[in-house]
């Protein structure tokens, strides 16, 4: 069952030409993207904000406007009130649907919580960070636990290690049966959060990604080390191919990153110090670049594989009924 | 639909953007009518300066609604009307929150002005209408609405019958005839229909009750019907963006 469907959907006034696009419910689904190709347009027209009904738009099954409270979203031009302390925010955009019980405090407790934000429920926002002030963005949209949560770029403007809480906060989100849709233009590596991946380009959804293709996606590790022996380096050499030594860094690409582990023990068995180990592309990032050439990225990448998947299941489960 | 009301009232005032609408309503009889003494010029000063800042209200409201984080509110409501009916509220009873400090502050900084309370009292039903209309008004000129080829339509039927006079004056004979002509008609037909507003806004500073300004009054309130439901359905069909 899929919980949005698009299809042949185009927004007039936006770049967003042609988009078929089938979101399985429960799935954390990416669209990746160049910025000003249309992410941020589908996310509102996903939202019922598109004003007229869009023809070939459909929330869990219905063409219908979306239930009250059943979407929540995120982006970056959201801007908090700044004399509302989080957990007042939280209360009255809660009650918006209910009135003020018992309930309320523990739907807002628990967005609180899912958010990480216990510390900071009774303050201020004005007085929060860039960071925190996002998080209190996502519990503001998950506070009438929604059945879909639509994220414009979580992680813009974020520093590293704030990108990596927040791709934990929405790793957690991913298991508790939500469907979540990210539009990202692949500047974070998050590509681990996403079961599916749709990429868009010229107004279309020109390639798609299973969970599969997204954990065979090519990455590349480099390692920073002192002086490497002789022996060390000829018994890292012949591990695989995808390993490139020299002198003092080790690259990784394609199957050598699967030998990471292997590579560790035997620097470690030589003694060899280890300055550091990082990754040297964002596999979003590449989609995004190879996005310029969609007829390369289509073929490796088939547009319609996840739908055809998607079909056949229903297909299959109709005959099972 | 109340709560969003409510809290749209909350913030207006805790985020202090009230003080310009209570600040104005002092101000202006303390600098315009402290040295009047005629009661039909302090009734026009109350009616221009509240449709003013029904204006202004209005304008800041509308950008409110607009904001992503009161658009994602919408969300969490059921239609789009009560989202718009909350706003349209919340402007109206701000309006009318300056224009009882405009009339206490008239008391207080004018009293000789001041009109006898028979004739506040008469003029107060054709104003409240006025600023229900200048409300709808302003909110259909907003981009929060309609979009910017209604806007334009509509600003034409206010600024054309208004200002054409002047306007004529600043284009001798450079249109053909025949143009001019089309031009005139344009500006009578919308002209027609700013008639009753400004027979309305004439009720405000000389209140009298017959069957004329009771037939006014029902034209306008159609006319008001017509614009909310115009409002309504441009608010429905009106793309708006959180993302």
């Amino acid at each position: 069952m899929h919980y949005v469907s698009l299809t042949n959907l185009r927004i007039a006034r936006t770049p967003i030409t042609d988009v078929t696009l089938h979101i399985p419910e429960g799935s954390c689904f990416g669209i990746v993207g160049a910025s000003g190709t249309g992410k941020s347009a589908l996310l509102n027209a996903m939202a019922g904000l598109s004003g007229r009904a869009l023809p070939g738009v459909s929330l869990a099954g219905s063409t219908a406007a979306p239930r009250p409270g059943s979407i929540g979203i995120v982006t970056p031009r959201i801007i908090l009130p700044a004399h509302m302390t989080t957990l007042g925010l939280l209360t009255r955009q809660r009650t918006l649907l209910l009135n003020g019980d018992g309930q309320v405090d523990d739907d807002c407790q628990r967005a609180i919580r899912w958010c990480a934000l216990e510390q900071y429920a009774q303050s201020a926002i004005g007085t929060l960070s860039l960071f925190n002030k996002r998080r209190v963005a996502l519990a503001l949209a998950l506070v009438s636990k929604p059945a879909m949560v639509l994220l414009d770029e979580p992680t813009i403007d974020l520093a590293a290690h704030e990108q990596q809480v927040m791709i934990d906060i929405l790793e957690n989100l991913r298991d508790r049966n939500m469907t979540i849709v990210i539009a990202t233009r692949g500047n974070t590596p998050m590509e681990s959060l996403f079961d599916q991946i749709a990429v868009l380009s010229g107004g279309k959804i020109i390639a798609e990604l299973s969970a599969q293709h997204i954990r065979d996606m090519q990455r590349t590790i480099m390692i920073r080390t002192d002086e490497i022996p002789t022996a060390a380096y000829e018994h890292i050499a012949a591990i695989n191919n995808g390993i490139i030594v020299t002198r003092r860094n080790i690259v990784l690409t394609g199957e050598g990153v699967r030998s990471l582990a292997q590579i560790l023990q035997v620097l470690l068995h030589y003694s060899v110090h280890i300055f550091c180990i990082e990754p040297r592309n964002h596999p979003l990032a590449d989609l995004v670049m190879q996005a310029r050439y969609p007829v390369v990225l289509a073929h490796r990448y088939p547009v319609r594989l996840l739908t055809n998947t998607i079909r056949e299941s229903n297909a299959t489960e109709e005959v099972a009924t | 639909m109340m709560r969003l009301f409510r809290w749209i009232i909350d913030d207006y005032i805790s985020s202090q953007r009230i003080l310009v609408e209570w600040g104005a309503a002092i101000a202006i009889p303390y600098l315009l009518l402290a040295s009047h003494t005629d009661a039909a010029s302090t009734l026009a000063t109350w009616s221009l300066s509240t449709l003013a800042l029904a204006l202004y209200t209005t304008s800041v409201i509308a950008d409110i609604a607009e904001q992503p984080i009161n658009i994602s509110r919408l969300l969490h409501l059921p239609s789009r009307r009560q989202y718009i009916a909350a706003y349209l509220f919340a402007a109206f009873l701000i309006v009318l929150s300056a224009y009882v400090i405009l009339v206490a502050a008239t008391f207080i900084f004018a009293p000789v002005a001041f009109p006898a309370w028979q004739l506040w009292l008469a003029s107060l039903p054709a104003l409240i209408v006025l600023i229900i209309t200048g409300i709808v008004m302003m909110m259909l000129l907003t981009p929060l609405v309609a979009s910017p080829l209604q806007r334009l339509t509509l600003l034409a039927v206010f600024a054309i019958p208004l200002t054409w006079d002047r306007v004529i004056a600043l284009l001798p004979d450079m249109l053909p005839g025949n143009i001019m002509a089309m031009f005139h008609a344009v500006s009578t037909a919308f002209g027609i229909l700013l008639w009753p507003s400004m027979q309305l806004y004439a009720l405000t500073i000389e209140p009298h009750l017959d069957t004329q300004s009771f037939s006014l009054a029902t034209i306008h309130m159609l006319i008001l019907a017509g614009l909310i439901s115009i409002l309504a359905r441009w608010y429905q069909r009106r793309p708006l963006t959180i993302a």
